[in-house]
């Protein structure tokens, strides 16, 4: 693969990853906080960790943008993760570890 | 109320990493992820004819009685494989040593210091090293430093763990993970097999290829390197010839 590929490859898993955060980062605030709640939050912690492991995958062998870009995705996939896990512990009144 | 293993919807509707999926879905999973397999090449004309290369998730066993050339090989390997970096668990001999015997000191990664016995450091080593060096391959010399034996109650089931453990990181993370191992005393004038492979069988059962060097007595420096199984190529016992040339093995042709 040369070097405009990797780019483009890495543009669309960027975009993927936009349009991934503001689905479910809209999701993640506006569902109601009940038990069928819990399960949403805890399937974007799972989507993400999904995508986390799919991504380490493209790590082994890569050339510098490409580990660059994995390691921004995979920072993105963090936070989001983080913010799930906070909207979790409020879902379950737990604000001191929300917070 | 229904019972947890009547629960249609919970079945019907499933998905996650682990779910049942067609042969079809299957094959179309793995033609998306071999986009991104790595495959090196030994720049050894017999070994690559026989193995099509090295592809990542794989683990290659060497073994050989002691002096063979077992460190050289993999060394020779190191050089071969660039562009793509290795990580070196060099614990046999001191990195110092370890460095001076390479002619040209060529790029490949290693930890400062070693922890011997331990696999979650091992892992978190091998982490490292992809997260910041993009890693391709992992050598490990030899695979006695990663047990203690003076504890292990059955050496050859816990010797089975390890390979196992090395297994599925070469697969989740897409590695090509090479493992040096000694074998038992074997008599130099027989030509050893797998089985000779100090302490465990389960080696040989859990690798995808199996290399066995042994060093020609009647030449000065001399190896022989067969290659006595590969799972995904299928060859069985293929011996070609390596000497030493400027610091590092390369493949002679038979005389």
């Amino acid at each position: 693969m040369n070097e405009a590929e990797i780019l483009k490859q890495a543009d669309k898993a960027l975009e993927e990853l936009e349009e991934d955060i503001n689905t479910y980062h809209a999701l993640a605030w506006t569902i109601p906080f009940d038990r069928e709640a819990i399960g949403k939050v805890q399937g974007i912690i799972d989507f993400y960790e999904l995508r986390k492991s799919q991504w380490m995958k493209l790590l082994a062998g890569a050339d510098e943008i490409r580990r660059r870009t994995v390691l921004e995705l995979m920072t993105c996939a963090d936070l989001e993760i983080e913010g799930a896990k906070s909207v979790l512990y409020m879902i379950q009144g737990n604000e001191a570890k929300a917070n | 109320m229904p019972s947890e293993d009547t629960n249609l919807d919970k079945y019907l509707n499933y998905s996650g990493p682990d779910q049942v999926v067609t042969s079809f879905e299957l094959d179309d999973i793995l033609k998306q992820s071999n986009e991104h397999a790595v495959c090196v090449k030994s720049k050894m004309p017999t070994l690559d004819r026989l193995l099509e290369g090295f592809e990542s998730g794989e683990l290659i066993a060497i073994s050989g009685p002691r002096k063979s050339g077992k460190t050289l090989f993999a060394q020779s390997l190191t050089v071969n494989f660039l562009p793509t970096k290795s990580l070196w668990f060099s614990y046999e001999v001191t990195l110092k040593q370890f460095l001076r015997t390479f002619p040209e000191l060529p790029l490949f990664m290693s930890p400062l210091k070693l922890k011997a016995y331990s696999l979650p450091w091992l892992k978190e080593r091998i982490l490292e090293a992809l997260f910041k060096h993009g890693i391709g391959v992992v050598f490990i010399d030899h695979l006695h430093f990663l047990f203690d034996l003076v504890r292990a109650r059955n050496t050859s089931l816990e010797i089975g763990q390890v390979v196992r453990f090395l297994k599925t990181l070469a697969i989740d993370y897409n590695l090509i993970i090479f493992l040096l191992c000694h074998m038992r005393k074997v008599d130099l004038t027989e030509e050893p097999t797998d089985a000779d492979v100090r302490d465990s069988s389960l080696v040989s059962s859990e690798s995808d290829t199996g290399l066995i060097m042994w060093r020609l007595v009647d030449t000065e420096n001399q190896t022989i390197v067969k290659v006595a199984y590969s799972r995904r190529t299928g060859v069985l016992d293929k011996k070609f010839k390596v000497a030493k040339i400027n610091g590092l093995l390369r493949e002679v042709q038979n005389e």
